[in-house]
């Protein structure tokens, strides 16, 4: 009994450091992230979430996948359209210290490069210049 | 004396059922929430558009072009370049990393580096490329350590050419 106590309050102060580290970004079932050994937290930014069918802006969809690749324009104006706006908001809110947009692309191991061009390039066109790739932590060997 | 034979008798029985309880709950509960995936992120700069090569007193260039079957790295100043296959469906990445420690040897004070890409390639490829060409992992110390290469990258169009 006693060692059944043990086990318990070690796997308990186990469980409560690993878990001290709150996710910031949730998992998506339809979207397989690459791995990568980064290992620089995310912060709390835009997610731009890219699956095989849909772009999706803060769980919003934006724009179909299909169409953009289709289409010669390099700006997806459903998601140009959409930054924007959040764009107007976040300078408002901060008014003395310039607005620095961040955002962070959630993107689908198989996406072609086209695709997330584009998605960069509509990034930076709406004021949100400081990108980064969401990836899975490999562990390491 | 008596109560000496008193203690012996009484055996030491905690009560911990409420402290069971909560373990059984807390445990699960922990465990639900717990993150064994923990998902990082790459950060990148943006070059803005029309930048092009701005410094071209900088002699040092250093491109990794990455096309559908084959990843080309070459480098201006030394000469020094490689070209990596596909086989089997999938790159060995790590001949990269052995062209660019060799690159990082001529100009140890650099640390940028451009990435081509076709516009077929996929996402997975262009991270793997860029992982190798941030860090290396070296394998000379006992312990391993990760090894600064070329961790400034930009990102950019592969040049139309020969397949």
């Amino acid at each position: 009994m006693v060692s059944l106590m043990d086990i318990f309050t070690i796997l308990v102060f186990f469980l409560l450091v690993n878990s001290s580290d709150v996710e910031t970004l949730s998992s998506n079932d339809s979207i397989k992230l690459p791995e990568s050994i980064s290992e620089s937290k995310p912060r709390e930014t835009l997610v731009i979430a890219v699956n095989a069918e849909y772009i999706l802006l803060q769980g919003k969809k934006v724009s179909d996948v299909n169409a953009v690749l289709n289409s010669k324009a390099n700006v997806i104006e459903g998601l140009k359209q959409e930054l924007l706006k959040l764009a107007k908001i976040g300078k408002l809110t901060s008014e003395q210290s310039a607005f620095v947009g961040e955002v962070t692309i959630m993107g689908d191991k198989q996406i072609p490069y086209k695709l997330l061009k584009k998605i960069m390039m509509t990034c930076a066109e709406s004021d949100f210049g400081n990108i980064s790739l969401a990836v899975q932590q490999r562990a390491k060997g | 004396m008596r109560r000496r034979i008193r203690r012996q008798y009484v055996s030491p029985e905690l009560d911990i059922t409420a402290f069971m309880n909560l373990m059984v709950i807390l445990v699960p509960f922990l465990l639900i929430t717990a993150v064994f995936s923990r998902i990082t992120v790459l950060d990148m700069a943006l070059p803005t558009a029309g930048e092009g090569n701005q410094d071209t007193a900088n002699k040092f260039q250093l491109e990794i072009i990455v096309r559908e079957n084959k990843i080309i790295v070459q480098e201006a100043e030394s000469q020094l370049s490689a070209v990596i296959k596909k086989k089997n469906g999938a790159f060995d990445y790590s001949l990269i990393t052995q062209a660019l420690v060799k690159i990082k040897e001529t100009a140890p004070n650099e640390n940028s580096a451009t990435i081509l890409a076709e516009s077929e390639v996929e996402y997975d490829v262009l991270v793997q490329v860029m992982d190798h060409t941030r860090m290396y992992q070296s394998k000379e110390f006992q312990e391993s350590t990760f090894l600064e290469l070329f961790p400034g990258i930009s990102i950019g169009d592969a040049p139309m050419g020969k397949k």
